[in-house]
């Protein structure tokens, strides 16, 4: 009876709105929503009486490049940063399925004139000729060869070595250009597009897109330079990083789950698009005052190391599905971090430490040197506040070190992992290549695939 | 994992829209 009635109390509780379960059940929704607004213009242009049927390639053709745009204007929606869209699934992987699931839409929409020169060559030449008329056949044309550009840039940008704030502001640009030549292409065609509604109502689902860019490019930055953040100082720490300590300014800021990052303007407006994601690495206990851990890797993190007291930057979030406290009932937790993936890790046990957290934690941490190791200090001083066991593990370490060296390896996983393991989350944060192949020990080692989340900062 | 999975996700989504594509084609021309 007890039993029951705690289960209840647990049930009714609000964290119970969090779940995993509960995440899993909105994240297969969403993939069904996502398939419903895709289909939606096949059903906005079978309403009521329809255009005399025209051949099945040829409406296959078609419904391929109605199917294809949708999917096109849909990645606004996948970009937008919607917490409610990114919770079940995690920033990181958004964007992976936004790069994915370009590739499946580029490649319907190049085989809607595809089947067209297959089934009728002489005429679907003509039409894509941009010499000649029809004006739909010219926006047809425009639109795949921004949608090409786009691809190109984006697949190779660093081959093509555009920077990446020249690169992201073309991105914008050319998806624009794209879906709006596209909506130019289908209204000028206007074969299926035939009755009053059924152009209202295409004019109102591709207007939503278009809506969503203004969310984004305008609405969104505007309310940023609303509430602004001060530096408040910026600290050099070991490993080429230094931590920079923000506090609102005249808001209340944001509170932030430990691990979650945000993205960061300095030095600019929030309407230049000129923003970097760097995780929070402060405790989640004082949302008043936020510190960032950042290697200097760029122009962006270099010229961000003189910041000035007072200064102002502006924050985008917070954003990540990497959080302990995503996991209520986890029992204990693995936490492997590479290099400067230590930043969302050392949220979480600075977090753990004020909360006086009794669950065990392993942290294993590689690192090329010892000198090299940020929070070296504070991860000695640690255990005193919780339940924690470091592993450091270093490629090169120095002379006489009795500790682990080379690669995070299963042999290394398993000699330190506790026995009793059960109900253990792994959270792994680090370079690629460490996480696949930690994820692959891991898994070897008896950890559910459920239980291991990583997230990956190449976002774009 | 999870990436592979999006993947695995996108692949998935665009079979089902290439099938209802075909469907739509199918239905309207009889």
């Amino acid at each position: 009876m007890g039993e029951t009635d705690a289960n209840n109390f647990h049930t009714s509780a609000p964290s119970r709105l969090s779940t995993p379960e509960r995440r899993v059940i909105s994240g297969v929704l969403w993939i069904a929503l996502y398939l419903l607004f895709t289909l939606l213009p096949l059903a906005i242009i079978g309403l009521g009486p329809t255009p005399a049927p025209r051949g099945v390639w040829r409406e296959f053709s078609v419904a391929l490049g109605f199917v294809g745009l949708a999917m096109m204007g849909l990645q606004f929606v996948l970009t937008a940063r919607f917490r409610w869209l990114n919770a079940p699934y995690g920033t990181d992987v958004m964007y992976a399925f936004h790069r994915h699931i370009s590739l499946v839409a580029t490649a319907l929409i190049l085989a809607h004139p595809g089947v067209l020169l297959v089934v009728d060559t002489a005429e679907t030449l003509r039409r894509l000729n941009p010499l000649t008329p029809p004006w739909a056949g010219r926006f047809g044309v425009l639109s795949v060869v921004c949608l090409l550009a786009l691809i190109a840039t984006s697949v190779w940008r660093l081959r093509l070595r555009i920077p990446y704030e020249t690169w992201r502001r073309a991105h914008g640009i050319l998806a624009v250009a794209a879906v709006s030549f596209a909506i130019f292409h289908i209204l000028l065609a206007g074969v299926y597009l035939d009755t009053p509604l059924k152009r209202i109502l295409w004019l109102v689902y591709s207007l939503a897109w278009l809506g969503l860019i203004a969310y984004v490019r305008l609405i969104k930055p505007f309310w940023q330079v609303r509430t602004p953040y001060r530096v408040v100082s910026v600290a050099e720490e070991r490993g080429r990083s230094y931590t920079l300590a923000v506090e609102p300014e005249g808001h209340a800021g944001m509170r932030f789950r430990p691990g979650q990052f945000a993205w960061l303007t300095a030095r600019d407006s929030p309407f230049a698009e000129h923003e970097h994601p760097y995780s929070i690495s402060s405790s989640a206990e004082h949302p008043g005052r936020l510190q960032f851990t950042i290697k200097v890797l760029g122009d962006f993190s270099e010229d961000l190391r003189t910041a000035r007291p007072g200064e102002r930057i502006y924050l985008d979030g917070p954003y990540g599905a990497l959080s302990a406290d995503r996991y209520p009932d986890a029992r204990g937790f693995v936490l492997v971090a590479g290099g400067i993936g230590i930043t969302p890790m050392i949220s979480h046990l600075r977090t753990f430490a004020d909360r006086r957290d009794p669950r065990p934690v392993v942290l294993f941490y590689a690192n090329n040197n010892w000198d090299e190791v940020t929070f070296r200090e504070e991860l000695e001083r640690l255990p005193a506040w919780m339940n924690l066991k470091v592993v450091h593990v270093l490629t090169t370490p120095p002379e006489g070190w009795t500790g682990e060296t080379g690669y995070v390896t299963k042999e290394i996983l398993a000699k330190h992992l506790p026995a009793d393991r059960d109900d253990f989350l792994y959270f792994i944060c680090g370079p690629g290549p460490m996480m696949d192949a930690v994820e692959a020990a891991l898994h070897e080692l008896g950890a559910p695939v459920g239980s291991m989340h990583a997230e990956r900062f190449n976002l774009v | 994992m999870r990436h592979r999975m999006s993947k695995f996700v996108a692949a998935m989504i665009g079979t089902l829209l290439v099938l209802f594509s075909a469907l739509f084609a199918l239905g309207r021309s009889g």
